[in-house]
């Protein structure tokens, strides 16, 4: 096991409970300033898009991950490489764990920036309600 | 194509943690804002230095990227995850320590 991906994980884990606790903080806040507002939605919508993004993480880490090394194995296998049905098979087999790996990777990353964006605009957009 | 998306993916980890210690730290503005209006401590300057370790985390991204040397990446890496990770338990601890301040003021103005 890779220990950087563990340590990824957790971090996202952590921040998936920060990005709830500052929903609860944005909604005690606007129950201050007396004024119906649903801006602590953002942060528990970031939350949200967080835990999509770790699940397929975990996914891609300890499900695909495994079978693209099986794959690569078999490929270079004896039996593989005197067989040309197999090693074509599973070399169709590499490209398509390849390429959801890839895809999941930039889904991942995005909901990443996603949920970055709705912190951030919750906290602005109370920031600026106080401000007046 | 896969270097394409490698840049990609750093280059939005590295905008996303930016984007999350601003929005991090706009919570501790919101704290300083709140500890002078009712003259309470909500350990703001914790609350806008404990995400710091996600800007080292960027800037390490950063780094990683110009350096481009495949046994100092992953030790960059680790580096980045851990202080990330560090800067995230300590956010959070901050921002209880805040709600639990807030909790006090809301019960305050029940009583009221």
């Amino acid at each position: 096991m890779k220990y950087d991906v563990v340590l990824f994980e957790v971090a996202i884990l952590l921040l998936i409970i920060t990005c709830i606790y500052c929903g609860v903080v944005l909604h005690k806040l606007t129950l201050i300033i007396k004024e119906r507002s649903f801006i602590w939605v953002f942060p528990v919508l970031a939350s949200v898009v967080l835990l999509f993004a770790l699940v397929s993480h975990i996914y891609a880490s300890f499900i695909l991950m495994p079978q693209l090394n099986d794959s690569i194995e078999i490929l270079t296998s004896k039996n593989s490489l005197m067989d040309e049905k197999i090693f074509e098979s599973t070399k169709l087999v590499i490209e398509k764990i390849k390429m959801i790996l890839l895809q999941l990777r930039i889904f991942s990353f995005t909901s990443f920036l996603i949920a970055a964006f709705l912190l951030t605009f919750s906290g602005a957009v109370y920031i600026q309600k106080i401000s007046k | 194509m896969d270097q394409t998306l490698q840049f990609y993916t750093h280059i939005i980890s590295i905008i996303s943690g930016l984007l999350f210690w601003v929005g991090f730290f706009i919570f501790g503005i919101i704290a300083h804002k709140y500890s002078k209006v009712f003259n309470k401590q909500t350990f703001y300057l914790f609350m806008m230095t404990a995400p710091s370790g996600i800007l080292v985390y960027s800037l390490l991204l950063i780094i990683k990227i110009s350096i481009n040397n495949p046994e100092l990446n992953n030790v960059i890496q680790i580096i980045a995850y851990i202080s990330f990770i560090l800067s995230i338990i300590f956010t959070l601890i901050a921002i209880l320590r805040f709600n639990f301040v807030l909790n006090l003021l809301l019960h305050y103005k029940g009583e009221k």
